[in-house]
């Protein structure tokens, strides 16, 4: 017993050292700031740290909250504005107002002041919301003053577009139908954002405004239970208001086809903006493979002719290689010879279109590779430029690169002599029509 | 006590001195300890802001700062949250589809942005995760944010996603070799340009490049490489040369391309200006007179084509004879549709009665001819106001008019 303990004690003692040694060590972390990381992108962990504010979560939500209170980022200008008295505001305001337009002011400063301008009209509609626009009408019609005016009815436009009716009004008759444009497209973003009767009434208020005619109802911002189905009734989604049907799409799919089975059979020929927007809709909500599988089980109960059109289309959209075998060993035959031949002409990924092509009965296939051959938006150069050789260089690359293309098409699914006859004779054909 | 006994004493003693310095010694596999204390976003110095000018002072700072590489508007806020944190609210908006069809992929692309900044690799790897439709919206944000040191890697990267990088994405990439390769010297630079060009990223490559000061072009420009590369790459070389050093980067254009192509150092899009323009005007006195008329032939041509403004080459002209070779053929823009310029040059002459005289005989050049129009009404009241300012007679101004608006 005396001999274990003899030796066993000193390393006891030894392993006791140590602990002792670490436990008061306080060893401190690498050092590292952001500099750091820019040089060398080494991974620094971060655990949870402090709240960003003193009360903000960490969370999408406090983002997202703090996004629409400072889009660019900056929180300090708006709480120090917040600060001031609405007076020293207003005194500030009319001091920017004044100061020289932009071909006469420093380099640089008009941005500064185009954005102090804007927030300082925020913190005022904020604080007495129309009254604000009596005082800003009497700063004058000319240069900044008048794009102050306009910034408030903007905040006005998107709160209420009917409240602020009459300034929109005003404005356009005082500085032209055409600088009154972003108040109508500001009010429909507020409307878009409420609900869709309101949305309904703008566009039965401004019906032909050319903001109406410009794709605002492509930008998302639609209010959680917006009702689409109820703006295609009353308004309709045709051209440029074909874009709404993307979020349609996204938040309710059945609704948004049945809604729009009618207007898809007859849209004009070439017109595929509202299957587009249908099909983009699905893809961001469900992945391409399931959005493209939906809609080809429904594409039948459109006309025929239609189904072709709308199977180009998803040639077109769908990118992934997996999404378009399965897109064309879906198709019904008759419309798998489009979508195949949509895809040859416009996927590079030669994976893709050997997958594609793949789904095709022989003589399809060579057929699909003789139609299709001829590469995309090719167009001639124009020969008075000095740049003349660089559009030749690049017409000379593309169709470089998609003969190496056909070539590997072609011995991929290892033509014949008797099918590579067969091709040059549907490329003579074709050529000569 | 005896000697043993001391011996064993002072060995124990001795162990637990020893284990105590070994306990205290850094460790190298040791993990980092939280480092939330160190990674609390340092509170702002506390500003107040009263006066117009402290609000302009501090949105400047702010825009300077917004300009760095990496920074983002949600940066300061999200500076202070964990990994884990980052990732959660990532995978939440990845969640609200419509994210994808704001501008820039919205507040979707700028988390994955920050992701990015913080561990590139590990925002790779969530990319890769990504369906198809998502990665395409993406890939910009990911170019973008693709680190120093590993832009080939980023050529390889681009082959795997064919079918979802964007233009964009390739150009961000390409121009991310190129720099990197560029720091290295001559040799590395031509061996990239040669891997894009069979990548065939180059044909539509748009992109401001930077080359270190001192850049050997004419060094690249003599490698195997660049023969036969798009010559729209090439255009985009000589401008930073242009850049570097204006007076080599005219001469080598000179001597390799012809007088013709010197126009393209008065190109807007490729980054000119009205300074450099008027440079270019400057230098056409050091040309031969077949070279001179080789490239205002050109300029006479490329005028609308390439969107560019002609005065600056007139204005920058010190030489006489240069200079009234380049008034005659901006006069010419009477005939063309460019009478701003063609006010400019008359104004050059230096009485009233040569600008009348100037306009009562000139006829449209061979050059002109193909692209001739009769002058719409804003230039006709231009031109006649700048008439009476000159003190033309009515009939002398309406003699003028009248052939100008002629269509024949």
């Amino acid at each position: 017993m005396k001999l274990p303990f003899r030796y066993g004690l000193p390393v006891l003692l030894l392993a006791l050292g140590v602990w002792v040694g670490r436990s008061s060590s306080g060893e401190k972390p690498r050092q590292s700031d952001h500099t750091d990381r820019m040089a060398k992108p080494e991974r620094h962990a971060r655990t949870k740290g402090p709240a960003s504010g003193p009360r903000s979560p960490h969370d999408l939500k406090s983002l997202k909250g703090f996004m629409e209170r400072h889009p660019d980022g900056d929180t300090v200008t708006a709480n120090q504005l917040a600060r001031l008295d609405t007076g020293t505001l207003k005194k500030m305001a009319e001091e920017l107002s004044a100061m020289p337009e932009p071909e006469t002011a420093l380099i640089g400063e008009t941005g500064e002041i185009d954005m102090l301008m804007s927030k300082i009209v925020r913190e005022l509609y904020g604080r007495e919301g129309l009254a604000m626009l009596e005082w800003a009408d009497a700063l004058g019609t000319k240069g900044r003053a008048a794009e102050m005016l306009r910034l408030g009815i903007e905040h006005a436009a998107k709160d209420n577009f009917e409240s602020a009716k009459p300034w929109i009004e005003h404005y356009g008759r005082l500085h032209g139908e055409r600088n009154a444009y972003t108040l109508v497209a500001a009010g429909v973003s507020g409307a878009k954002g409420h609900s869709a009767e309101e949305l309904v009434r703008l566009y039965k208020m401004y019906g032909d405004h050319s903001a109406i005619r410009n794709m605002h109802l492509l930008k998302g911002g639609y209010g959680e239970n917006f009702d689409f189905g109820l703006f295609h009734l009353k308004v309709g989604t045709r051209d440029q208001l074909s874009g709404l049907i993307r979020y349609w799409a996204m938040s309710d799919r059945e609704g948004a086809w049945d809604a729009m089975k009618e207007s898809l059979s007859s849209t004009p020929e070439g017109d595929v903006r509202p299957f587009s927007s249908l099909l983009d809709g699905m893809v961001a909500a469900y992945g391409e493979q399931e959005a493209s599988g939906w809609l080809i089980s429904r594409l039948q109960e459109l006309p025929p002719g239609k189904t072709n059109d709308y199977a180009e289309t998803l040639a077109r959209l769908i990118r992934g290689g997996e999404a378009v075998q399965a897109t064309a060993a879906a198709l019904p035959p008759e419309y798998r010879r489009s979508f195949v031949g949509a895809v040859v002409r416009n996927h590079t990924n030669p994976e893709t279109v050997i997958s594609a092509l793949g789904t095709l009965p022989r003589e399809d296939l060579v057929r699909a590779l003789a139609e299709n051959w001829n590469p995309q938006n090719v167009s001639l150069p124009s020969t008075n430029s000095y740049e003349a050789n660089v559009n030749m260089h690049r017409l000379k690359s593309r169709l470089e690169t998609r003969g190496a293309e056909l070539t590997g098409m072609m011995d991929h699914f290892q033509i014949t002599p008797a099918e590579r006859a067969r091709m040059m004779e549907i490329i003579r054909s074709r050529g000569e029509q | 006590m005896n000697r043993r006994t001391v011996l064993w004493s002072v060995a124990c003693f001795l162990s637990l001195a020893a284990g105590i310095v070994i306990g205290r010694m850094p460790s190298g596999d040791a993990p980092d300890r939280p480092i939330a204390a160190e990674r609390e976003r340092k509170p702002e110095p506390v500003q107040d802001l009263r006066t117009t000018s402290d609000f302009l002072a501090h949105l400047r700072a702010h825009r300077e700062k917004a300009d760095e590489p990496g920074h983002s508007s949600i940066h300061a806020f999200t500076e202070s949250w964990s990994d884990a944190e980052l990732r959660a609210a990532l995978e939440e908006a990845l969640k609200e589809p419509g994210m994808l069809f704001e501008p820039g992929t919205g507040l979707l692309g700028s988390i994955f942005s920050e992701y990015l900044l913080r561990d590139f690799d590990a925002g790779l790897a969530w990319f890769d995760g990504l369906d198809m439709r998502t990665k395409f919206s993406l890939s910009e944000r990911l170019a973008e944010a693709w680190p120093e040191g590993r832009a080939e890697e980023g050529l390889d990267y681009m082959a795997r996603i064919r079918d979802i990088a964007s233009r964009g994405f390739a150009d961000a990439i390409a121009a991310r070799c190129l720099t990197d390769a560029a720091a290295k010297g001559v040799e590395a630079t031509a061996a990239i340009i040669a891997r894009l060009e069979k990548e065939q990223v180059l044909p539509y490559f748009q992109a401001t490049l930077a080359f270190p000061r001192g850049f050997d072009f004419d060094a690249l420009f003599a490698t195997d490489q660049l023969k036969g590369v798009n010559p729209g790459f090439t255009n985009l070389l000589l401008t930073s040369w242009f850049v570097q050093d204006r007076a080599a980067a005219f001469r080598w254009t000179l001597e390799h391309k012809g007088a013709s192509s010197l126009i393209h150092f008065a190109v807007p899009r490729y980054q000119s200006t009205s300074e450099a323009i008027s440079w270019v005007g400057g230098q056409l006195a050091t040309l031969s007179p077949d070279q001179r008329r080789e490239f205002l032939d050109q300029m006479q041509r490329e005028g609308d084509y390439q969107s560019m403004e002609l005065l600056p080459i007139l204005t920058g002209a010190t030489d006489p004879a240069s200079r009234t070779e380049i008034r005659e053929r901006l006069l010419q823009g009477v005939f063309t549709r460019r009478m701003e310029e063609a006010v400019g040059a008359l104004d050059d002459l230096p009485t009233p009665e040569e600008r009348i005289r100037s306009l009562e005989f000139i006829i449209p050049s061979a050059i002109s001819t193909p692209f001739k129009k009769p002058i719409n009404s804003d230039e006709e009241r231009m031109l006649r106001q700048k008439l009476i300012t000159w003190n033309a007679t009515e009939p002398q101004i309406e003699t003028i008019l009248k052939r100008l608006k002629s269509t024949e």
